[in-house]
C-alpha cells in the first residue's frame, strides 16, 4: 500500500429476506452501523463507493453512487463498482485506490443487493451476467450448471465424493449459527445436504449459496487511525467464459491475487489466522482454500472434514449460511475478518472475492495492530 | 360439501416433469389433489354442495332467499353463479344473490355477508357457498395443490332447531398485498414466489388470529378445534405452532393432504369435517387467507353434537397427468 489505510469504522445488515426494505432502506441500515463507532462523522466522508451487480434487473435502478450519496446529508461523491460477485472487494480495491492517491481521505464503502423482489427464474437468469453472455449464455447454462461441470470434473481428478463434498456446507451452517447476522442459523448434517433436493449434478441444494438481501458498509481512513489496517488489496481476472479455461478444478486469477497480496502485506500465508473466502457453491470452497495455497491440489476438502480450530474458515458461515446479497458479500467479508481478528487478538486475516467463476478475484488482507502478535 | 372423485398423486404430476415426487409431496404436505370430471366446474360444485345443505336440513329452499357463492374460478365473468345455483336449487326467488371474489376467502366472505343478513332479521335462511376448480399453470409450483371442491354452509337464526353451531364473533382483516393474481383475459394466475409466504399467509393469518383471540378474550388452549386456510401442508401447520395450537386441535379440519387446497372452499370443507366430529359446546376457530389480501375469522360454539355427512358414493379414481391436462382444458 502506498499509504496506511484503516477501517475506522464497519457494520452490516443481517442478511435474509428483507421484504420491507429495498436498496435505499438496506445501505442506510448499513451506513448507519458503519458510522456508529466510527472516529469520523457522515459529513467527513469525502466520497462514497457502492458495490452491486443487479439493481437495474431486479430493481429497475442504476446510478446508484448519486443514490447511496443521497444518504448523507452533504451528497459527496460517488461511483459505483460492479465486479459481479466481486463487487464488493472490487469497490474496496477502488477506495484502496482513491485513498492512496489522496483523492479522498475518508471513504464510505457500501455493498448492497436487493435479490427477493424477483422471481428465481428472472434472479436466475440476470446472475448469468457475471458468465459469457455469447460463448456461455446461448447453451442455456445457469451458474449452478457451471459449477456443476467444475465439481464433476474435481470429483473425477481428484476423487471427491459426494459424502465429502457435504462437509462444507455443514461446516458452514454450523459456524452461522454464532452468527446473528447470518441467513440461516439452523444446523445442516452432512448427510441432510447430501439428500437436499438435486440442482445441477452433483451440486445438491445445500451446496447452494441462496438469494439473499442485504447490505454492508466499511469506511476507510488515510486520515484517522484504528488497529484494523489494510494490507494489501490485488484485483486479478481470466476468462468470463468456461470456454476459455484449460483448467476447471484451479482458478488461476485466485493463485495470481493471493501471490500478489502476501508480497504487499509482506508476509508468509502460514501467518493468517482467519480467512473468509467465496464458496459461492460448496466446490467453490474447497478450490479456494487450494488455490490460496493452505491445501495442496485435491486436499482443500481435508480442512473441511477435519478443521483446524487454530485456523478460522467462513466463521461468518461463509455465503452459503450467512447468505449471499452479491455486492454486499466482499464487503462483509471484510467486517468479518476485522471482528474475527479483533475477537481473537490474532494478527492477520484474509477475505478472498471472486465474481463469475473466478473471472474476477479480489483479495484483501487485514491486519489487527492491537494483536498480541503485532509489532507496532 | 362436494368434492370431485377424481385424484391426481404429487408423485404423478413430478413425474410428468421429471422432478422427485417423494421429496416434493413431503416438502409440500399434499399427496394428492382433486381433479374436476370434464362436466364439473364451480357451479356444478356448487350446486351439489348447496343441494346436500339442504337436504341434509330438511330446510325447505323457497325459505332460503339468499345465496353468496365465492369463487376464483367463476364460470362466467358475467353471468352470476349465484343467480344459477338459486334458481337450480329451487331458492325463493325474491332471493339476495351475488357472487364474490377475494381469492381464497371469498367463500368465507359470504359466510360473513349471510350470518350479517340473519342477524339484522332481513332473512331467514340463507346459504353462503365457496367454490372453485382452481387453475394453475401447467410447470408452476402451484399444479401440485390447486385443486377443485365446493363447500355450502346453511345459514338462520341460532334459536333454530336445527342450528348446528353459533357464530359468537367474525373479524376480518385487509390489506393490499400482490402476492398472488390473475388480470383480466389470464389464464392462469401469477404469484410472488417466497413473497407469498411471510408477507402473505403468514402476516396476515398470524394477526387475525392475534385479534381474534384478543377480541374474544380466549386463549389457545380454550379452542377445541382450530380451522386454518390450506394452501399446502407446512403453511397452516407452521401457524398452528407459532401461535401455541395444538395437533389435536388442528386434526379434524387439516384435509390438505388428500384432497389438494380447494381455494374458496378450502377453509369451508375443513370446517364441514370439523361440524361432523365436534361434539356439543364444544369451541371452533376458522382463519381463512385469500391473497390480495386478507383473512376472515370466526369463533362459533357448537349447539349439538355433529353428525356425519353423507359420503361420496362415487369411488375415487386417479387420473393421468395427461388426463389431468385434458380436463383443466375445457
Amino acid at each position: 500500500m502506498e499509504r496506511d489505510i484503516f477501517i475506522i469504522g464497519s457494520g452490516q445488515t443481517p442478511f435474509g429476506e428483507w421484504w420491507n426494505k429495498g436498496i435505499r432502506e438496506l445501505a442506510d441500515d448499513a451506513i448507519e452501523k458503519a458510522l456508529e463507532n466510527a472516529p469520523c462523522s457522515a459529513i467527513d466522508i469525502d466520497m462514497v463507493i457502492v458495490a452491486n451487480m443487479l439493481a437495474e434487473h431486479v430493481s429497475g435502478q442504476a446510478h446508484l453512487g448519486s443514490m447511496i450519496a443521497s444518504l448523507l446529508p452533504h451528497q459527496p461523491p460517488a461511483i459505483r463498482a460492479e465486479a459481479a460477485c466481486a463487487s464488493g472487494a472490487v469497490a474496496m480495491h477502488t477506495a484502496c485506490s482513491m485513498l492512496e492517491s489522496g483523492r479522498a481521505r475518508n471513504i464510505l464503502v457500501v455493498g448492497v443487493e436487493k435479490m427477493t423482489d424477483a422471481d428465481n427464474s428472472t434472479i436466475t437468469s440476470a446472475l448469468m451476467g457475471a458468465a459469457d453472455n455469447d460463448k456461455d449464455a446461448p447453451s442455456g447454462i445457469t451458474f449452478p450448471g457451471l459449477f456443476g461441470l467444475i465439481a464433476s470434473r474435481y470429483m473425477h481428478e481428484y476423487g471427491l465424493t459426494r459424502e465429502q463434498l457435504s462437509c462444507v456446507s455443514s461446516l458452514h451452517h454450523a459456524q452461522a449459527m454464532d452468527n446473528p447476522n447470518a441467513q440461516f442459523r439452523s444446523p445442516a448434517m452432512p448427510d441432510q445436504v447430501s439428500a437436499s433436493p438435486l440442482v445441477a449434478d452433483p451440486l445438491r441444494l445445500l451446496d447452494c449459496s441462496p438469494i439473499s438481501d442485504g447490505a454492508a458498509a466499511c469506511i476507510l481512513s488515510t486520515e484517522h487511525k484504528s488497529p484494523l489496517r489494510l494490507a494489501a488489496s490485488q484485483i486479478t481476472t481470466d476468462t468470463t467464459s468456461i470456454t476459455g479455461r484449460t483448467n476447471l478444478t484451479s482458478f488461476a486469477a485466485t493463485r495470481e491475487a493471493m501471490e500478489h497480496a502476501l508480497t504487499e502485506a509482506a508476509i508468509e500465508r502460514s501467518d493468517i489466522s482467519t480467512v473468509e473466502l467465496h464458496d459461492c457453491f460448496s466446490i467453490a470452497a474447497v478450490i479456494s482454500l487450494e488455490d490460496l495455497g493452505f491445501a495442496e491440489p485435491g486436499r482443500g476438502i481435508e480442512l473441511y472434514q477435519h478443521p483446524d480450530p487454530a485456523f478460522g474458515i467462513n466463521r461468518s458461515g461463509g455465503l452459503k449460511a450467512c447468505g449471499h446479497p452479491v455486492g454486499a458479500t466482499g464487503i462483509k467479508q471484510v467486517v468479518e475478518i476485522g471482528k474475527q481478528l479483533l475477537q481473537s487478538k490474532k494478527q492477520w486475516g484474509l477475505a478472498q472475492n471472486f465474481g463469475g467463476i473466478g473471472a474476477t478475484c479480489c483479495i484483501h488482507i487485514i491486519e489487527n495492530l492491537s494483536s498480541t502478535h503485532s509489532h507496532v | 360439501m362436494s368434492v370431485p372423485s377424481a385424484r391426481i398423486t404429487v408423485e404423478e404430476i413430478a413425474a410428468s416433469r421429471g422432478e422427485d415426487g417423494k421429496a416434493i409431496s413431503k416438502s409440500i404436505g399434499v399427496v394428492q389433489k382433486s381433479v374436476p370430471d370434464t362436466g364439473e366446474d364451480a357451479f356444478t360444485l356448487a350446486y351439489e354442495a348447496g343441494k346436500q345443505a339442504i337436504e341434509t336440513t330438511n330446510v325447505t329452499p323457497t325459505q332460503i332467499s339468499a345465496v353468496f357463492v365465492g369463487s376464483e374460478s367463476h364460470p362466467y365473468a358475467v353471468k352470476p353463479t349465484s343467480g344459477m345455483v338459486a334458481a337450480a336449487l329451487g331458492l325463493d326467488p325474491f332471493c339476495h344473490s351475488a357472487d364474490l371474489e377475494f381469492a381464497c376467502k371469498a367463500g368465507t366472505a359470504s359466510v360473513q355477508i349471510v350470518d350479517a343478513m340473519v342477524r339484522a332479521g332481513q332473512i331467514q335462511y340463507g346459504l353462503a357457498i365457496g367454490s372453485d376448480t382452481a387453475q394453475s399453470k401447467p410447470g408452476d409450483a402451484l399444479e401440485y395443490t390447486a385443486a377443485a371442491g365446493a363447500a355450502a354452509m346453511l345459514l338462520g337464526h341460532a334459536n333454530d332447531r336445527r342450528a348446528l353451531c353459533r357464530i359468537e364473533k367474525t373479524i376480518s382483516f385487509t390489506t393490499d398485498t400482490p402476492d398472488f393474481w390473475r388480470p383480466n383475459g389470464a389464464e392462469y394466475p401469477s404469484h410472488g414466489g417466497r413473497f407469498t409466504g411471510e408477507p402473505g399467509y403468514f402476516n396476515h393469518v398470524r394477526t387475525t388470529i392475534c385479534a381474534m383471540l384478543e377480541t374474544a378474550q380466549i386463549q389457545p388452549q380454550e379452542i377445541d378445534h382450530v380451522i386454518l386456510h390450506m394452501p399446502n401442508g407446512k403453511f397452516p401447520a407452521r401457524m398452528a405452532k407459532e401461535c401455541g395450537f395444538s395437533t389435536e386441535q388442528m386434526e379434524h379440519g387439516f384435509i390438505v393432504r388428500d384432497i389438494g387446497n380447494t381455494y374458496s372452499a378450502c377453509s369451508l370443507l375443513g370446517l364441514a369435517h370439523v361440524l361432523q366430529k365436534a361434539e356439543k359446546a364444544q369451541k371452533i376457530l376458522l382463519v381463512s387467507y385469500g391473497s390480495g389480501a386478507g383473512c376472515d375469522a370466526f369463533l362459533l360454539t357448537m349447539l349439538r353434537k355433529g353428525t356425519p355427512l353423507p359420503p361420496n358414493p362415487t369411488e375415487t379414481a386417479y387420473v393421468t397427468y395427461s388426463q389431468y391436462r385434458q380436463r383443466m382444458a375445457v
